[in-house]
């Protein structure tokens, strides 16, 4: 038999339900590259997948990717030939040469058209013969045997996460090969679990779920073959369901610089303090909420994760990620604030590692906050500081408690201002010397005398932040055992 | 293009809501892009001017801005399907339709700056002034208001401030925190399942340019400081 070595003319197309199966049959048939693909690999993956289709072993991603009706019609139980039948017919469309319709494909238009897909072969389309919404009124798309192959191909890359499928898009292709290679790994093995009477794995939480595969693919074990660590590539998760029960799609972006943030957090210089961040904010599910994974206390000693709770629980960190930088001040809040709380017998949330993590919140201002100048970071680091000498130094107890709002009516812009005022007449008065400069301040909290920089409750749980870790490595709260008290949330602040 | 000076029509445009719909998920919700795709600015000039330009002759750049926080709705919509029915009195209409609930994604308090170069500035002019159709951002139900229309003079600049909206992939260096879409550049009006993709940045908030743009910006203000850049893209 003459083996066709010619390529099968696949290519990348920029729609995301077409790539992501234009990179599973890439990474399926060992190439680099879509336009190395022959069209004996091509036809050989048909057959591959044409199988997986006949055993129902895609029959869970089939059904929220293509209805149920598609290939595993209920009506079909007592007519299996039936369904073969539909699933063969399938496959020799996509691996059909010859052009069955005199029209272009929409997604490869230098290619002819073999069937017209609604919603049962392509997902998030119309039902059969429904005109709505499509080019000229004509229902249906028309598509080539290579977009019909990609979109088949689907199930064996894209994960089932809270019964919806993750679709990405990038625009990098390079970095989607990463995420794809990833995911196809993983669910080659429970495929293959499968065949031996196994189960697909119930997963949750898609946010986590992504930037879990993200930091695969960035972290040191190497699963970023394809991209490279510090090209900026953005990605678009399309979690969708095209099941006929209840059909939706939410997307999430994760900008380029969130990205080449976690890319750089994994890095060596980072990785221990991004591992132990990461770490304490696993929330396992438990009837219906999360609770969280490591919880601190004498009551509650949790088990560490197992691997099926694991694909379950989610990360705040990771869920957090996607709605930066628009929300950078919460996470700054919600994250780092609380992970330096809670290392320091603040808050009783969760357990941490004893790590100090200011470096990593200035690799973060730095990436993600172009508003944080190195200057204004350093001015940050230099009065948190000098504000922790004073607390250690004077034993000011008073001071640690209105700076970390343990005092009440210390959250307005005037307290927060008073408290600062305090603390320089102090030194001035004990040492001749300023703690802080005037510029310094306007740099810091004020756009004039007296009216505050939007960012200044950042800015000062910034100080907060460094200020604890500082006061934590000098030993102060051991002699203050009174001050590990609850501190707390701040969630309903006013601006 | 390579003028240091380009005449151009501008057009500041409002609404109260707008929703730019990702081309290929019809059914269950209906997201929106974040900013308009380069087909809708071409339908938009085309509802003025009550023809199809030479899509050729014509470039434009915009300003878009909304409320950060996006909303859904739920919308009635109707699924049309011919009538498949042989016999009887049900046999003598085409098409029958069933209605039913969709949400969809809408963007909130829209503003559009739109700048349109090209052979006929007067006659774009003209249109905005006095539109040969209603003008809509969206759905034909998203009205918006012609607010201003001006003939202005740009300058080309590479330095100063990109302005919120589209952005070529050329840009990725300069406007990091945008993301990349996917998105119709242009639909061929009289067969519409013709369909010009490309890759955009949707540059969402102002980025300041600490080195010279990687492709020619124009400004309305080139003796600013820090001058707002445009940039202009072709349809074709």
């Amino acid at each position: 038999m003459a083996h066709e070595t010619t390529s099968v003319g696949l290519r990348w197309t920029g729609h995301a339900l077409i790539d992501m199966g234009v990179a599973a049959v890439v990474l399926a048939t060992g190439n680099d590259r879509p336009e190395e693909v022959t069209q004996d690999q091509w036809v050989q993956w048909m057959d591959e997948l044409e199988r997986d289709y006949l055993d129902k072993l895609l029959q869970k991603p089939c059904s929220i990717l293509f209805t149920l009706n598609a290939f595993d019609n209920p009506s079909w139980s007592k007519k299996p030939e039936e369904r073969a039948q539909k699933i063969r017919n399938t496959f020799d469309s996509a691996r059909k040469a010859d052009p069955l319709l005199p029209e272009p494909c929409t997604f490869f238009p230098e290619r002819p058209a073999v069937v017209r897909a609604a919603r049962d072969l392509f997902p998030m389309l119309m039902g059969q013969q429904q005109l709505n919404f499509y080019p000229n009124g004509r229902s249906e798309l028309p598509l080539s045997a290579l977009a019909l192959g990609c979109v088949l191909s689907l199930p064996r890359v894209a994960p089932i996460v809270s019964g919806r499928a993750m679709i990405v898009g990038a625009d990098d292709p390079e970095l989607l090969l990463d995420l794809c290679e990833y995911w196809k790994e993983t669910l080659d093995r429970e495929l293959a679990l499968l065949r031996a009477g196994g189960a697909w794995k119930d997963r949750k939480a898609p946010r986590t779920r992504l930037l879990e595969a993200l930091e695969e693919v960035f972290g040191p074990a190497g699963a970023h073959r394809f991209a490279a660590t510090d090209r900026l590539s953005g990605v678009t998760l399309y979690h969708l369901s095209n099941s006929g029960n209840g059909p939706s799609v939410d997307i999430y972006t994760v900008r380029p610089l969130v990205n080449r943030f976690l890319a750089r957090a994994e890095a060596a210089a980072h990785r221990p303090r991004w591992k132990a961040l990461v770490q304490a904010f696993w929330r396992r599910p438990r009837d219906g909420a999360y609770e969280q994974a490591i919880p601190q206390g004498r009551k509650k000693q949790g088990a560490p994760l197992s691997d099926d709770e694991r694909l379950q629980a989610r990360n705040d960190v990771y869920e957090l990620l996607p709605a930066l930088p628009d929300e950078a001040a919460g996470f700054i809040r919600r994250i780092f604030l609380r992970f330096a709380l809670n290392r320091t017998g603040q808050r009783q949330d969760f357990r941490t590692e004893d790590t100090d993590i200011w470096p990593l919140v200035e690799l973060f201002l730095t990436e993600l906050m172009p508003a944080m100048t190195p200057e204004r970071i350093e001015t940050i680091r230099r009065l948190a500081d000098e504000l922790a000498h004073e607390i250690q130094a004077n034993n000011d107890r008073r001071l640690y408690r209105q700076l970390m709002g343990l005092v009440s009516g210390t959250d307005a812009y005037g307290a927060f201002r008073a408290l600062l005022i305090r603390a320089i007449r102090e030194r001035l008065r004990r040492t001749n010397q300023l703690l802080l400069t005037f510029d310094d301040y306007l740099l810091l909290f004020e756009e004039g005398e007296g009216f505050p920089r939007t960012d200044w409750r950042l800015v000062r749980d910034l100080v907060r932040i460094r200020v604890l870790e500082q006061l934590h490595q000098a030993g102060f709260f051991a002699g203050a055992p009174e001050l590990l008290e609850e501190i707390p949330d701040e969630e309903t602040e006013e601006a | 293009m390579n003028e240091a000076r380009l005449e151009a029509v501008k057009v500041d445009l409002a609404g109260p809501v707008a929703s730019f719909r990702h081309p290929h998920f019809l059914i269950g919700r209906q997201p929106t892009y974040p900013m308009p795709p380069p087909s809708t600015i071409y339908g938009l000039i085309s509802a003025a001017l009550g023809r199809f330009p030479d899509p050729e002759a014509l470039q434009f750049a915009y300003r878009f801005e909304c409320a950060r926080h996006r909303v859904d709705d739920v919308e009635t919509i109707w699924f049309v399907q011919p009538n498949t029915a042989t016999r009887g009195e049900a046999a003598r209409k085409n098409l029958e339709a069933t209605s039913n609930i969709l949400p969809r994604e809408w963007l909130v308090h829209p503003r559009l700056t739109l700048y349109v170069t090209g052979d006929e500035l007067e006659a774009l002019y003209r249109a905005f002034r006095n539109p040969c159709y209603i003008l809509t951002l969206g759905r034909s139900q998203e009205l918006v208001s012609v607010r201003r229309v001006e003939r202005v003079r740009l300058h080309a600049a590479r330095r100063g401030w990109l302005v919120p909206g589209l952005l070529p992939v050329s840009f990725r260096e300069k406007a990091p925190l945008a993301p990349a879409f996917y998105m119709p550049r242009f639909i061929t009006p009289r067969s519409r399942h013709q369909v010009a993709w490309d890759w955009f940045l949707a540059l969402d908030a102002p980025v300041h340019l600490e080195s010279d743009a990687p492709e020619p910006c124009w400004t309305e203000a080139p003796g600013s400081n820090e001058p707002h850049l445009l940039y202009f893209h072709a349809f074709r």
